[in-house]
């Protein structure tokens, strides 16, 4: 059964993209990450353009953000101030972002900067991850682990300190500013909310407590991800509605059978797992740019 | 209005030329093509009556017009393919399909062709260029967009897809994929005989989205803002919702 988007302009099969959602969805639910890093980049194997797979992934992680963002809420889970200043980083660098996008789109270059930038982050996460899985699986012991300790005191100290009370301790706010700055110009580029970054700066950069940066995480992705949506489709066009459900359908699905497969199945065997997966699609992205095209000519840009 | 002068000029023609005979009369198997959310393209028939016995018919489907901008990639630091130039090509149909009875270079001379207006060789020649090309001539990009549009159906040259019955009935059939750009299209049939166009008659065509697909399209594109506010909360809303109904049943 197939469905037109109406705005990515073609007609996909209805279970090509619950599955692919689906697939994501499973991940997410076994590994506790967003997966949007997976998403957009398969979304573009499936011959959406990249720009509307990036945007309307940013508007599916509205969604997939919202849930987790009240819970956590409700646990008081959320260091609001710090919170607040990512958010505040995050509104202004997905503006930027936006911004970069349809100058990029307009040079006829977007779909070569998001697979580079995908091929750049897959790669150093996958790698990593890979590592880290291969450790765990040889059972090596905690005390390597605790060389990666929180720093509380950094090297330099950046101006307009502040105390944040929720997360007990006292930093510069341009701290997190430009880390929500950061992840918001990823946001609005790569589709992606961004927690794969923010999660190990808020706890090694930071210091932040790790039971209130998974909260905080997901109230700046939310807000990021939001306005992402909204200048995309105002600025791009890009953003397709249907699409974003159908994907939230799959993912939600596809959560759910993750999570209760993640209580039975060993953790540090999937944790190699995902990072080959990961891996693998770095590496067909990386193919594309160096594997000389089957097509020279490209037809871009079009409807200007 | 050039329509309304066409069809004027040409019941002038019929009623003023009976020693003409009775005209080419067309139509399609459908003249409103509604892409709804279950749009995958349509089959099309165009069909008709032939004043005539002999010579040649050329079906030829055009679409909107709009400039295309045709990348080419190249290798750049010795490794990483990515677009180094474009081309623009002016007014360019965005879907266009020429059928004929038999290979219209079999009857047409190039000269022909291009007083015509039909086929790669002619529609590359009417064309309009744009931009600064230093590795690759206009053709090469020309090739480039025929070649792209032909991959997804939305070029198509088919030397044999007309076929005429008794002399005095033809039937075509084309496909209309569902990237084929919406907007107005034009069908020209031309009778080809001895040299010159005998008798030609033009039908339009309307691909046009429907429904919810028209009113998000619309929105997406005339009412940004409010499309992407609306894209947030429909976000929200069923983030929540599905948050309400999975958290229900891990209850269980």
């Amino acid at each position: 059964m197939n469905l037109y988007l109406p705005v990515a302009e073609m007609s996909v099969s209805i279970f090509v993209l619950l599955g692919l959602g689906g697939v994501v969805g499973v991940l997410s639910g076994l590994f506790g990450v967003g997966g949007g890093f997976l998403m957009t980049p398969l979304l573009m194997m499936l011959g959406i353009p990249a720009p509307v797979a990036a945007a309307t992934d940013a508007n599916q992680i509205v969604a997939a953000s919202i849930s987790g963002t009240i819970a956590h809420m409700r646990r008081r889970n959320v260091d609001f101030k710090m919170g607040a200043y990512m958010v505040v980083g995050g509104l202004v660098g997905s503006k930027l972002g936006v911004q970069l996008v349809g100058y990029l789109k307009a040079l006829g270059q977007i779909d070569f900067v998001i697979t580079v930038l995908f091929v750049i982050m897959l790669g150093l996460i996958g790698s990593f991850m890979f590592v880290e899985g291969l450790h765990a699986l040889r059972g090596s012991s905690k005390g390597e682990k605790s060389s990666k300790a929180p720093k509380k005191e950094p090297r330099f100290q950046l101006p307009l300190r502040t105390n944040f009370e929720a997360s007990g301790l006292e930093t510069s706010i341009l701290v997190p500013l430009g880390v929500g700055l950061f992840v918001g110009v990823l946001a609005a580029i790569l589709g992606v909310g961004g927690g794969f970054i923010m999660v190990p700066a808020m706890i090694y950069l930071i210091g932040m407590p790790t039971q209130v940066v998974v909260g905080t995480s997901l109230f700046q992705i939310l807000f990021t991800t939001a306005n992402t949506t909204f200048w995309q489709s105002v600025q791009n066009h890009t953003v397709d509605i249907v699409l974003a459900l159908l994907l939230l359908i799959g993912s939600v699905i596809g959560a759910q059978i993750g999570t209760r497969l993640g209580s039975k199945l060993q953790g540090e065997q999937l944790r190699v797992l995902l990072a080959l997966i990961v891996l693998a699609t770095a590496a067909k992205l990386l193919l594309g740019l160096v594997l000389e095209p089957e097509e020279l000519f490209v037809i871009g840009g079009g409807g200007h | 209005m050039r329509k309304l002068w066409t069809s004027l000029l040409l019941a002038l023609a019929v009623a003023f030329a009976p020693a003409a005979g009775a005209a080419l009369v067309t139509d399609l198997s459908d003249t409103h093509i509604k892409v709804s959310y279950h749009y995958q393209g349509e089959n099309l028939l165009v069909f008709g009556s032939l004043p005539e016995k002999g010579g040649h018919v050329i079906v030829e489907v055009r679409g909107p017009e709009k400039s295309r901008t045709i990348q080419r990639k190249g290798k750049v630091m010795g490794f990483l393919w990515m677009n180094v130039e474009d081309l623009t090509v002016k007014d360019f149909p965005g879907y266009y399909a020429l059928l004929s009875d038999a290979p219209i270079e079999s009857f047409l001379t190039p000269e022909e062709r291009n007083r015509l207006d039909v086929g790669h060789d002619a529609l590359f020649n009417s064309a309009e260029y744009h931009g600064e090309t230093a590795k690759a001539g206009p053709r090469d990009y020309f090739d480039g967009l025929l070649k792209y549009m032909g991959d997804h159906g939305l070029y198509q040259e088919k030397p044999n897809a007309v076929t005429i019955k008794r002399g005095a009935l033809f039937r075509a059939e084309l496909r209309m994929p569902s990237r084929a750009p919406v907007g107005d299209y034009q069908v020209v049939v031309r009778q080809w005989k001895d040299g010159q166009v005998i008798h030609r008659d033009t039908q339009g065509l309307s691909v046009a989205k429907t429904g919810i697909e028209k009113w998000l399209y619309d929105m997406a594109f005339e009412h940004p803002a409010w499309y992407g506010l609306m894209a947030v909360l429909v976000a929200l809303f069923a983030g929540w919702f599905v948050g309400i109904i999975t958290r229900g049943e891990a209850e269980h």
